[in-house]
């Protein structure tokens, strides 16, 4: 008998291990997101710029704020259009040290998370995709034979896949979380460099822990969200559309699928705002200043339809997964 | 008599192709059997059910058990290696110890590192790197350490040359096979296994066509080899197969007394090469 062999947690490690050794990339992916946030953060906050969207997102959530704290709704969004308006050629920071305190916590770390979403959407999506990835090149090689005659059951081999991705998307968040927090002192640096009170300027009254776990929360939906986009992509590989000659069907299936999802998604608008106010992370007083006040502004019931869409999108990608399986077996059979 | 394998009228059907048709065989401990057939015989469809990897009809048990619904206990005692693409390109050999070392029990990797010793593997090589015969050595060093009842094979010399190939046939004999452990090869290289094997089976069309022992060859098949002015009266005895080489006839019997045979010409027993081609040759004039 094997006298290293352990079984259980043990195998499972090993199991893991290997997915990491056949998929360098799942190490490097989260350091390359990181390296890509860190970067576009800093542009995002210290590169003046005049762009209208941003002034237009900015100006959105004043008025929330605004509303939330009580104040006439018309009389001040005036006065902050207009003080934006006065700013837009201004960096983010300087918009920020011109804005009333009362307003202005949390804005930063607002625009900073709103920034990562994107990145860590795009990360999560790359982690999914690389799972049909897994499957798909064993097959091609022919080593899925070798992985086949080992004594492991489908769901224990299956089980280190899933543990993989979970480990894959804390690594991403780990990362993530280091650029934005370096982001944010680079700032403050920044920030006191020019004069600024920096701890009022950058980290109060927000709190940093609150990002890093709303960041998390981000992932994991966000990796739901991938379900769908997954499932498509293993319906395809497991039809046998990954040959030479399917590889244009995988990426027209794969617009066609993004699209649908898209729609399916984003109509809903709130996908975002639905995990803010469903995944508040623990300890959390939702109360505070700042981005909870604009959270509590927005804390009314949220939508039916988007939760419903997650669920949706959740049911049909877990659909799309079970096909896959299935049309592979059927494949395989006959 | 322990009984490694026992397949009952396995049966396995691909859409409309009957790939295997009412097979039915024991294999016991101890033994070294050649599973020899023509491409699309059925070959590795066979040994997939054996594995577990495909659904069958009938009946069949591996190391007593089911080997769809028992297949990761089976696995524990089953070696497997199929031909040398199928070890993962993106491996290092260390890393395949230590994969093969923390999922399976029977794993030995003391064993496997002394077998790579006597090789010029060295524990940082990638697989994507190593030659075929590098591969081969490596797939057996791996499938040699696993304390396994039953070695599968399939075709697992292809693309090696002569040297490799007599080495790994070495091996098998004298690394791994002993009375209680079975080898099954599928091979097309029959001449190269002969004089290892303790079984012949031929199968085409998903049939069996020929299950024994190879000591049992001898006393049922017989090659004669004769002058012409003996061909009638060979060919009256109803050879399975006839040749002529530099002007003698050479034909190939099948359950004909040797002393009928003998008055007729030179007499030898047959090479599983010759008894492979004469009996698909009756098959198809069949």
């Amino acid at each position: 008998m094997n006298s290293a062999y352990q079984g259980g947690w043990k195998r499972f490690t090993v199991l893991v291990r290997r997915e990491f050794w056949e998929h360098r990339s799942l190490l490097w992916l989260p350091v390359a997101v990181c390296v890509l946030h860190f970067i576009l953060a800093l542009a995002l906050v210290l590169v003046p710029r005049n762009g209208m969207n941003l002034q237009v997102e900015v100006r959105s959530e004043q008025l929330t704020v605004a509303d939330s704290l009580g104040g006439t709704p018309g009389t001040q969004v005036e006065s902050t259009s207009l003080n934006w308006n006065r700013m837009s050629t201004a960096s983010l920071l300087d918009l920020a040290a011109a804005t009333p305190p009362e307003e202005r916590g949390g804005l930063l770390d607002r625009l900073l998370l709103g920034h990562a979403h994107l990145l860590a959407a795009v990360g999560s999506f790359l982690v999914m995709g690389l799972f049909s990835v897994m499957l798909n090149r064993e097959r091609e090689n022919r080593s899925s034979l070798f992985f086949l005659s080992m004594p492991l059951n489908p769901w224990t081999y299956l089980g280190g896949k899933m543990a993989t991705g979970a480990l894959a998307l804390v690594l991403l968040w780990g990362t993530v979380v280091i650029s934005q927090t370096l982001g944010l002192l680079v700032i403050s640096a920044t920030a006191w460099a020019h004069g600024h009170a920096a701890v009022d300027l950058v980290w109060g009254p927000s709190h940093v822990f609150r990002l890093w776990a709303l960041l998390g929360a981000q992932l994991l939906v966000d990796t739901l969200w991938a379900l769908p986009l997954f499932g498509s992509i293993a319906l395809m590989a497991s039809l046998g559309w990954s040959g030479r000659g399917g590889r244009f069907g995988v990426l027209l299936m794969g617009a066609v699928v993004a699209t649908v999802v898209d729609r399916l998604y984003l109509t809903g608008g709130g996908l975002w705002l639905w995990m803010t106010r469903h995944l508040p992370p623990p300890g959390i007083n939702w109360e505070d200043r700042g981005l909870d006040a604009l959270r509590a502004a927005q804390g009314k019931a949220p939508a039916l339809g988007e939760g419903a869409d997650l669920v949706l999108g959740m049911v049909l990608g877990l659909l799309l997964l079970v096909a896959a399986a299935r049309a592979l077996h059927w494949r395989e059979e006959t | 008599m322990v009984e490694l394998v026992k397949a009952k009228g396995l049966g396995k059907r691909y859409g409309k192709v009957q790939a295997l048709t009412d097979v039915s065989l024991v294999l016991p401990a101890g033994r070294i059997v050649g599973l020899i057939g023509p491409n699309g015989a059925g070959k590795s469809t066979f040994l997939k059910c054996l594995m577990g990897l495909l659904r069958f009809d009938g009946g069949l048990e591996v190391l007593g058990l089911d080997p769809h619904r028992d297949r990761a206990r089976m696995l524990e005692q089953l070696s497997y290696i199929a031909d040398v693409a199928t070890l993962p390109d993106w491996m290092r050999v260390d890393q395949l110890l230590t994969y093969c070392e923390g999922v399976h029990p029977r794993f030995r990797r003391p064993m496997a590192e002394a077998f790579l010793a006597r090789t010029d593997l060295q524990p940082s090589f990638k697989v994507s790197r190593l030659s075929k015969g590098m591969k081969t050595q490596l797939h057996l060093a791996l499938a040699m350490a696993v304390d396994a009842r039953l070695l599968v094979l399939d075709e697992p010399t292809l693309g090696l040359d002569i040297l490799y190939r007599k080495a790994f046939h070495s091996s098998l004999v004298t690394d791994f096979f002993d009375e209680d452990r079975t080898i099954l090869i599928s091979t097309h290289q029959v001449e190269e296994v002969e004089h290892i094997l303790t079984d012949l089976i031929f199968i085409r069309q998903g049939r069996i066509l020929l299950n024994l022992p190879m000591d049992e060859v001898a006393d049922r098949f017989a090659q004669l080899s004769c002058a012409p002015e003996q061909a009638a009266a060979a060919r009256a005895l109803a050879p399975l197969r006839e040749e002529s080489f530099f002007g003698r006839h050479v034909f190939l019997f099948d359950g004909v007394e040797r002393e009928r045979l003998e008055s007729l010409g030179e007499l030898r027993t047959p090479g599983v090469a010759d008894l492979f081609v004469a009996m698909m040759g009756r098959e198809e004039r069949a």
